[in-house]
């Protein structure tokens, strides 16, 4: 990644936090994994941009696959989360973790 | 991969660049081929061309939003572009104001009323903001993007522009410049109750002004001419942005071309413009058709222009930081 693109604040949007979340969980996924795992929460128009983006504050890497028969030549790119980005969804999700319970059980 | 679907690739990836291609389209075209291909597998022809349709409105939503975003962030456009926009905007900001005033001090001698001087200047400034905005426009975008590859921002960027003059032109032509005129002319009668004339008209009343000479079995030549001048002169920004942007990116990088190119074009312009009146006025054509004629030139050129474009001429990194 460029580290001219990382952001000085480090924020994190409810869709980029709900992708981590995703990432988190099943340590890795390609775009239409996500959009399926999401239920109807993210929209494949705008997932890769929201992951592009998020590659770019370093929330996320991501690797190109070897091309799958069906796909017909072209390779899927497989994202997971990095350090940093597990630090920042912990970041977010502890204030609303101590100010609903219920979202932490 | 379908030869359709390569050269399809081949162009996105000319115009928006390798790392956005592996980021953005690559992904969302993968997830496409692998659903059509369970999709047809699964014996469901309807549910595979779905597939097909809803993932090439998710591919153009991507680009928009992608393209919208990248626009906007001012800081990732490549130094080129930054650099060629912010040319563009200084020029624009310079030529305007000196075409302006050269148009002014054209009428002056004849027009000078030393008994509403204010109302005058302001008079013979708002007059002058369309053509000049015109001027201004051509001029600026033939020297900011000079010798520069038109990368897509760059011509976004100057369409905006275009489209925000055209707007002001619009606004100043319909309204703003005729109830300038009635009043510059009350200040110097002195009677409020004067009736106006075409020229101090609003777009609206011309409408009307129009309906009633043909109501009164009149052939309203002059003042249907005006009134589609206006809509013309306010589209003006927009097709003459439009054509100076294609002179840039067919030219050669010589200056004496472009410079040419720029006189060439003003004066074909103007020559179009005392074309469509005399046309009109002698019956050859419909006032529509002659106030527009300088616009359809123009866009008629534009659109051969554009037929020259080599896409190689693109810069790999288009939309690229």
């Amino acid at each position: 990644m460029n580290p001219a693109r990382r952001p000085r604040v480090l924020t994190l949007s409810p869709k980029e936090s709900l992708i981590l979340q995703l990432l988190v969980r099943d340590k890795e996924a390609y775009g239409l994994e996500l959009v399926a795992a999401s239920r109807g929460r993210l929209k494949r128009g705008t997932v890769y941009v929201t992951l592009g983006r998020m590659e770019d504050k370093g929330y996320i890497t991501s690797r190109l696959e070897d091309a799958p028969p069906e796909a017909g030549g072209l390779p899927r790119r497989i994202y997971r989360p990095t350090p940093l980005g597990r630090q920042v969804l912990d970041a977010w999700s502890a204030p609303v973790r101590f100010l609903v319970p219920a979202v932490s059980r | 991969m379908s030869p359709r679907l390569r050269r399809l690739h081949g162009r996105l990836a000319r115009a928006i660049g390798a790392e956005a291609m592996d980021r953005l389209v690559d992904p969302i075209l993968t997830d496409i081929r692998m659903e059509r291909r369970l999709a047809i597998r699964q014996l469901r022809p309807w549910k595979s061309r779905w597939v097909v349709a809803a993932g090439t409105v998710s591919l153009a939503a991507a680009l928009v939003s992608y393209g919208w975003v990248n626009f906007w962030s001012f800081q990732r456009w490549p130094a080129e572009d930054r650099l060629a926009c912010a040319r563009t905007l200084k020029c624009f900001a310079a030529v305007t104001p000196v075409a302006m005033a050269l148009l002014i001090l054209q009428v002056w001698p004849q027009g000078w009323h030393p008994t509403a001087p204010v109302m005058f200047i302001t008079r013979l400034t708002l007059q002058t903001v369309p053509i000049a905005i015109l001027f201004g426009l051509l001029l600026s975008v033939l020297y900011g993007l000079h010798g520069t590859i038109v990368a897509l921002r760059s011509s976004a960027a100057v369409l905006i522009l275009s489209s925000v003059c055209s707007l002001a032109s619009f606004a100043m032509l319909a309204w703003i410049v005729p109830e300038t005129e009635w009043r510059f002319r009350v200040a110097v009668t002195g009677d409020s109750n004067i009736s106006r004339r075409v020229n101090e008209l609003t777009l609206g009343e011309l409408r009307d002004h129009i309906a009633a000479e043909r109501r009164l079995g009149e052939e309203p030549t002059g003042t249907a001419l005006s009134y589609h001048a206006r809509w013309a002169l306010a589209a003006a920004p927009a097709v003459m942005a439009t054509w100076a942007l294609l002179v840039v990116a067919c030219g050669d990088g010589r200056r004496w071309v472009t410079a040419l190119a720029a006189v060439a074009t003003w004066a074909g312009y103007v020559a179009f413009i005392g074309l469509g009146r005399a046309a009109t006025f002698y019956g050859v054509v419909p006032p529509s058709f002659g106030a527009w004629s300088p616009n359809l030139a123009l866009g008629i050129a534009a659109l051969l222009l554009a037929g020259r474009i080599t896409f190689p001429r693109q810069r790999t990194a288009n939309i690229e930081p």
